[in-house]
């Protein structure tokens, strides 16, 4: 049996009896085979010294198993590591931060607690997958829609407490913004309710986010200090129909009109879909690889040369037909002034959808989840090229036409400085509504000099990001330290309070230890000297 | 020799749509690209066996025998094994009837190419010994010999 660092094999093997006797013995994992399944399959680390591995893992029931688990991990200083469905691949899969964790693995706990049909909303356990939730709103009839992530099989609560996001309307595609409500036991195995759920007897818990005082669900995004055990969502009512459009322009310069008239369409309303600034004449190429950005004189000459638009800005709108037409009408409107600019309705689908609809969608848009995205996730692009999975980088960047334009530039030419091979690079998206984000697939290989090397290039990639000002929202374990440290306001303010709390909340810091880089007191010292 | 008919011909080109956080081709909000062609989905005779369910839940949305979303020609789970395999082995694993439990279970628990570990808290050891009952009764079922 593998020990976690700095507890001795008897102490060890005392909470896993503990462990045991609380969720029974099938249910706690110690031999390699078993513990091996939760390693991360896509790490960066794979194979070396330094990969990220558990001791064991435990897999209860119920939210008291959860507590017994967590008191008996922090009577003897046994680091804890939870995860939800443990799919977190491309940022960590099931793997703890710090290694010799003991993972916590919460997809036995799949209950849908509630759907509330007329305050659209639902209130699920962290095994909850968006497949799971899917199925039961279509065999209960309902009307609601959720949002997803690209791949299905990911658990609701761990993909919000990651921050992860999807595809459709505004306050639904930020997962955690989406959130209404957590339960979570604390590392002294008590159990605390955020918002509304404080008040005994309230019907309000999924309604009104704040309760009274500090808002404390933002404790538990990327964090250290909690067992999330019951995570309150607000659903999306099916709308009437939905619609894809797009305007092309012509010209290099247009970009910053483009952005800006984009955001005033969407913060007033206008449209409500994911919004994406692309540009046909970058992406005659590789299509999943949006090119570097080049100068205006020479982007202007190839869309004169290939007749292909300079920028396209495509938004969705979900509503009444009627609505979203007049909608359109006055997005074609406020985009008429611009020389050569051209309009395209993508799509238009009535809803609820027909079964003929299924081929023709894509599903992500219409809260549908897949698995389709693996078709290309690790496997390169066209030609068959695989992979043994990737890394995303995730950068947050303005949102502005000259944000855009630089970060792109910035980050391609760093990536190719550094030889960092991309198989995915985004146009300007954003799963968030104020600002854009810049994905970078990054293929990984079960290839320990390879993936020296990537880790390498990766840290001065962050480095040069840093540099710019622009952060990620996200990343591998391996990346989370250097990450954090990026953060470095007034001395690292950011991870000092993140620090402060630690200590306060987890004093013998047995929870998720290391995560976004706050570390517990006694592995922290040196770390940052 | 249990080459299929669908999915020996070599594929054809048609057209990929894939959406990845908003990457785009030409054809607005997906990005397009040439690859395989859609056979038609192979017959597949479910069998009526508890795995059914445990298959549908946890392998059929990589490795289903029909067409992927999106117009695109297989499932990723599916095209994987297309292209490993290139025919010699039917690509849908329900029309497999040479997989039996420890063989499954030697991909469930090591993970393969893209596809991890599946852990025993989401599939158990039985649960994988029932998928293989039924993908050898559906591939018998579906005329597979
Ligand atoms: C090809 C591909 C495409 C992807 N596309 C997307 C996408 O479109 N959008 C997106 O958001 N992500 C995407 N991802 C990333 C990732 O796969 C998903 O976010 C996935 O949903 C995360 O895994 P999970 O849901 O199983 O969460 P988990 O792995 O269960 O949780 C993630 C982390 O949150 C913490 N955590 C989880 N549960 C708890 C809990 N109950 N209490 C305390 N802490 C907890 C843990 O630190 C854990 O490591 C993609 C990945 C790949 C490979």
């Amino acid at each position: 049996m593998r020990t976690p660092p700095g507890v001795s094999a008897a102490t060890f093997a005392d909470g896993i009896a503990e462990m045991k006797s609380a969720v029974g013995e099938e249910w706690v994992f110690t031999s390699d085979p078993d513990v091996d399944t939760y390693r991360d399959f896509y790490s960066v680390l794979w194979g070396e010294e330094d990969e990220r591995i558990a001791s064991a893992a435990v897999a209860p029931k119920n939210v008291e198993e959860v507590q017994a688990v967590v008191r008996a991990a922090n009577a003897r200083g046994i680091p804890l590591y939870p995860v939800s469905t443990g799919r977190n691949l491309g940022y960590g899969g099931s793997a703890p931060v710090y290694s010799g964790s003991v993972v916590l693995d919460l997809k036995r706990m799949d209950r849908i607690i509630e759907v509330n049909e007329g305050n659209a909303s639902c209130l699920v356990e962290p095994g909850v997958s968006y497949f799971d939730m899917y199925r039961h709103l279509q065999e209960t009839g309902s009307k609601l829609w959720i949002d997803v992530p690209d791949p299905g099989w990911g658990s609701m609560v761990g993909n919000a407490l990651d921050s992860g996001g999807g595809y459709t309307a505004a306050p639904y595609r930020g997962h955690f913004e989406a959130q209404c409500g957590i339960e979570a036991v604390m590392a002294d195995g008590e159990l605390f309710r955020t918002g509304m759920g404080a008040l005994p007897g309230s019907e309000t818990w999924q309604q009104y986010k704040m309760g009274i005082g500090p808002c404390l669900d933002g404790l538990f995004r990327q964090s250290t200090l909690g067992v999330v055990t019951k995570m309150g969502f607000w659903l999306f009512p099916q709308p009437e129909a939905y619609m894809s459009c797009s305007v092309e322009l012509q010209r290099f310069e247009d970009i910053e009109p483009l952005v800006d008239l984009f955001n005033e369409l969407e913060y007033g309303n206008i449209f409500n879909g994911m919004p994406s600034i692309g540009s046909p004449v970058l992406a005659s190429g590789n299509p999943l690889i949006f090119a570097e950005i080049p100068e205006p004189e020479e982007m202007n000459r190839r869309v004169r040369e290939t007749g292909l638009a300079a920028w396209r800005g495509s938004m969705v709108f979900y509503g009444p037909e009627k609505v979203i037409r007049a909608q359109w009408d006055y997005v074609q409107e406020r985009f008429a002034h611009f020389e050569g600019v051209k309009f395209k309705e993508n799509q238009f689908v009535k809803l609820p959808l027909r079964p003929e609809d299924m081929e023709k969608i894509q599903k992500n848009r219409f809260g549908i989840p897949s698995m389709e995205i693996f078709s290309v996730g690790s496997r390169g692009f066209g030609d068959f090229n695989p992979s043994d999975g990737h890394i995303w980088f995730s950068a947050i960047i303005p949102r502005s036409g000259k944000g855009f334009v630089k970060a792109n530039r910035v980050m391609r030419q760093a990536c190719a400085e550094h030889d960092v091979p991309l198989f995915m690079f985004s146009p300007a998206v954003t799963c968030w509504t104020r600002s854009f984000v810049l994905f970078a697939a990054v293929p990984v290989y079960k290839d320990k000099e390879k993936n020296r090397r990537l880790r390498e290039s990766v840290l001065k990639v962050i480095q040069i990001c840093a540099e710019h000002g622009w952060g990620e929202y996200r990343c591998p374990p391996a990346f989370q330290d250097a990450v954090m440290d990026a953060y470095s306001f007034n001395n690292n303010m950011l991870r000092r309070v993140n620090e402060k709390i630690k200590d306060a909340l987890d004093p013998n810091g047995i929870l998720s230890a290391g995560r976004y880089g706050v570390w517990p007191k006694h592995l922290r010292d040196g770390r940052h000297a | 020799m249990r080459r299929l008919m669908l999915m020996a011909s070599p594929p054809a080109v048609a057209l990929l749509a894939v959406a990845i956080y908003g990457a785009e081709g030409t054809g607005g909000q997906t990005a397009q690209a040439a690859t395989a062609s859609p056979a038609a989905a192979p017959h597949v005779v479910k069998a009526d066996l508890p795995g059914r369910a445990i298959f549908e839940h946890n392998c059929a949305p990589c490795h289903g025998a029909g067409p992927g979303d999106d117009g695109t020609p297989m499932l990723p789970g599916t095209m994987a094994l297309q292209r490993r395999y290139e025919g010699e082995v039917p690509a849908a694993l329900e029309l497999r009837d040479d997989l039996d439990g420890d063989t499954l279970r030697l991909f469930v628990r090591n993970g393969i190419g893209a596809m991890p570990m599946f852990r025993k808290s989401e599939l158990s050891d039985a649960d994988v010994d029932a998928v293989a009952a039924y993908l050898k009764a559906t591939a018998e079922a579906s005329g597979v010999k």
